[in-house]
């Protein structure tokens, strides 16, 4: 399928071209009337006129098909009315004539351009239609191919995590050597899990309009089940939660903001020595809400601090990417901020970061606050709730 | 230190990757379970019709279709407990089987002691008789549904008519995920699923009242685009590989 030029589309200003075309076709015409003076009524001669003005009007536009029309009456009256070769006209009854012939002529101008524009515009539509089938069709078999995909992969990892595991439950106690091993085999299939997880969600998310299952949530509540989730892992840290009393309902996906603040709880614990320091905390203002995670770890690379939301870019890690893998049990994909960017970006927030002043990292979230829902109706003490 | 009394719960697992089968089968028996396995759904429900299992664990993607499929099938003549397990990272298939009629869910990958976790929650509910059900502890909680009674700590604790009703929806399925839906239909009416933030007020009311710290909670926790799950121990000790059977 050829794309269209901008020829093809509608000559809003006719090139100069069109004009010289057009004086061409009414000149043609006088040409071919010129020999048939004498044998034709001076009326049918006229009548040749309007067919310059359609085949201008039909192929270069409504401007030369206009001038073609006045060219008409003008070559009729200078070479076909008496007294010839002269603009002037003995016999009142051609100024009928003239304007007969303009009004056809501008007429005809006027509808073939119209036609013209309604076939350009069908066309585009058409294109345009083709062209957003296309990309839905396209959306949908990559969607369909990540889902299979994801499915594929994560089968077998979870069969081999699974098995791994229960190595001790098929027989006597394993060794404490081979219990390793298992552990070992168990952890590294996990962790290519999360890999391939990471990767698959972040296309997703990256395919330039996400599904979002939007709903209310609770700011606490959110920050709750991160927490719950990360519960283990935060063990060897001294950790503080800094909420403000009244916190407002956020309109996001559940999943996946769950996912931002785990994952920043990932990347803080990795970063971060046993026995340091971990802040989370939430200020709210006039239609939005920051969400600010802060640890006294090793802190960001100076001049790295917005290239750490790209993909693979990790920061040097003080302990070894091993020990925050088995912290966390699916950290250390290097793919865990920009997942975190991804989000907050399909939230209409932003992700930023920098170096505290005393040493140690803070991760700033800031998202956007809709209008809050209507309370839920009071409840009749007595009775049953209102229905 | 087995619970391997005669009779033991007869676990029906329908799951195509035979490596999966392989290893939820050596944690099952460990457990004292007897496991029957089928690796489609056709083979699922003649398993399920003849062998009449305790326990369903059900892969949601079979070869031969879905397994919320068979879920619904089955759900026209028993009642008894069904685990889905779910390879799909989308919410929505899992709050689908939930409200299809699934017990509780499993993402993969999951380890051997959440899926001995969730089977024994699930037994525990089927063996024993329904009444026993009515008083249920959490924590320094108790909670005796048919004297509509909560205390805390022996003191007594008021809560509003909604609140009741919500924590009963969440007691009488202890240790299993309630979705938005059902809290929401249970306890506003049908007309109310969409009022998710509804819920959102009334379990900060319920943990205000009743978490040692609401804004860390151990008991009422939130499952994200799911549900909530009433948890009478707190997960670190249902997660520990070597907790004891649950008793009786």
């Amino acid at each position: 399928m050829a794309l269209p030029t901008p020829r093809d589309r509608l000559p809003d200003r006719a090139p100069l071209r069109n004009y010289l075309l057009a004086a061409l076709a009414a000149g043609a015409v006088a040409l071919v009337g010129a020999p048939l003076l004498g044998q034709f009524d001076l009326a049918n001669i006229a009548m040749l006129f309007p067919l310059a003005v359609l085949f201008a009007a039909i192929r270069l536009g409504r401007g030369p098909a206009v001038f073609a029309a006045f060219l008409a009456v003008a070559l009729f009256d200078f070479f076909f009315v008496h007294p010839h070769f002269t603009l002037a006209v003995s016999d009142l009854q051609y100024l009928l004539t003239f304007a007969v012939l303009l009004a056809v002529a501008l007429t005809t101008a006027e509808l073939a351009a119209r036609l013209r524009r309604e076939r350009d515009s069908a066309e585009a539509r058409a294109e345009e239609a083709a062209q957003a089938r296309l990309a839905a069709d396209t959306e949908r078999l990559r969607n369909t191919l990540l889902a299979s995909l994801s499915h594929d992969l994560r089968t077998p990892l979870t069969a081999l995590a699974g098995l791994a595991e229960s190595l001790p439950l098929a027989g006597p106690p394993l060794p404490p050597a081979q219990a390793e091993l298992a552990e070992a085999i168990r952890a590294e299939a996990l962790r290519t899990h999360a890999l391939a997880r990471d990767l698959l969600d972040l296309s997703r998310l990256q395919s330039g309009a996400p599904r979002l299952a939007l709903d209310w949530l609770a700011v606490d509540e959110l920050l709750g089940s991160a927490l719950q989730a990360r519960a283990h892992a935060l063990r060897a840290h001294v950790f503080a939660l800094e909420l403000p009393e009244e916190l407002p309902l956020l309109h996001a996906d559940a999943v996946l903001m769950e996912r931002v603040v785990c994952n920043l709880l990932d990347n803080a614990i990795a970063h971060t020595p046993e026995g340091g320091h971990i802040v989370l905390a939430a200020q709210v203002g006039a239609g939005w809400i920051r969400i600010s995670l802060c640890d006294d770890g090793c802190g960001l690379p100076p001049g790295r601090e917005q290239a750490i939301f790209e993909r693979f870019v990790r920061a040097p890690h003080p302990r070894g990417a091993a020990d925050a893998t088995t912290a966390t049990g699916d950290a250390g994909t290097g793919l865990g901020l920009a997942i975190v960017h991804a989000i907050v970006a399909a939230h209409g927030g932003s992700v930023s970061a920098h170096n505290r002043a005393g040493g140690g990292a803070c991760f700033v979230l800031q998202l956007p606050l809709p209008r809050q829902p209507d309370r839920p109706p009071p409840e009749d003490e007595a009775g049953a709730p209102p229905r | 230190m087995k619970s391997a009394q005669p009779p033991s719960p007869v676990v029906l697992l329908v799951e195509d990757e035979a490596g999966i089968r392989r290893f939820v089968r050596a944690a099952l028996e460990s457990e004292g379970c007897t496991v029957r396995e089928a690796a489609a759904l056709e083979r699922g429900r003649i398993e399920l019709a003849s062998r009449r299992p305790d326990l369903l664990v059900l892969d949601l993607g079979l070869p031969d279709g879905d397994g919320t499929a068979l879920l619904a099938e089955l759900r026209g003549w028993s009642g008894m407990p069904v685990l889905v397990l779910s390879a799909r990272s989308d919410e929505a298939d899992k709050v689908a089987a939930l409200d299809a009629g699934a017990d509780d869910y499993l993402a993969k990958p999951f380890g051997v002691a959440e899926l001995l976790a969730r089977v024994r929650a699930l037994l525990r509910r089927a063996l024993r008789p329904p009444q026993a059900a009515a008083c249920i502890a959490f924590g320094d909680v108790e909670l005796d549904l048919e004297q509509r009674r909560v205390t805390r700590g022996g003191a007594p604790v008021h809560l509003t008519p909604i609140e009741f009703r919500l924590l009963g929806l969440l007691a009488t399925a202890a240790g299993r995920v309630v979705t938005q839906r059902q809290l929401l239909t249970g306890t506003w009416g049908p007309n109310h699923v969409e009022h998710a933030h509804y819920l959102r007020v009334y379990m900060a009311g319920l943990r205000r009242k009743l978490e040692p710290d609401p804004r860390l909670p151990v008991h009422i926790l939130t499952e994200p685009g799911v549900g909530y799950r009433l948890v009478p121990e707190p997960l670190s000790a249902a997660r520990t590989p070597a907790s004891a059977p649950p008793a009786g």
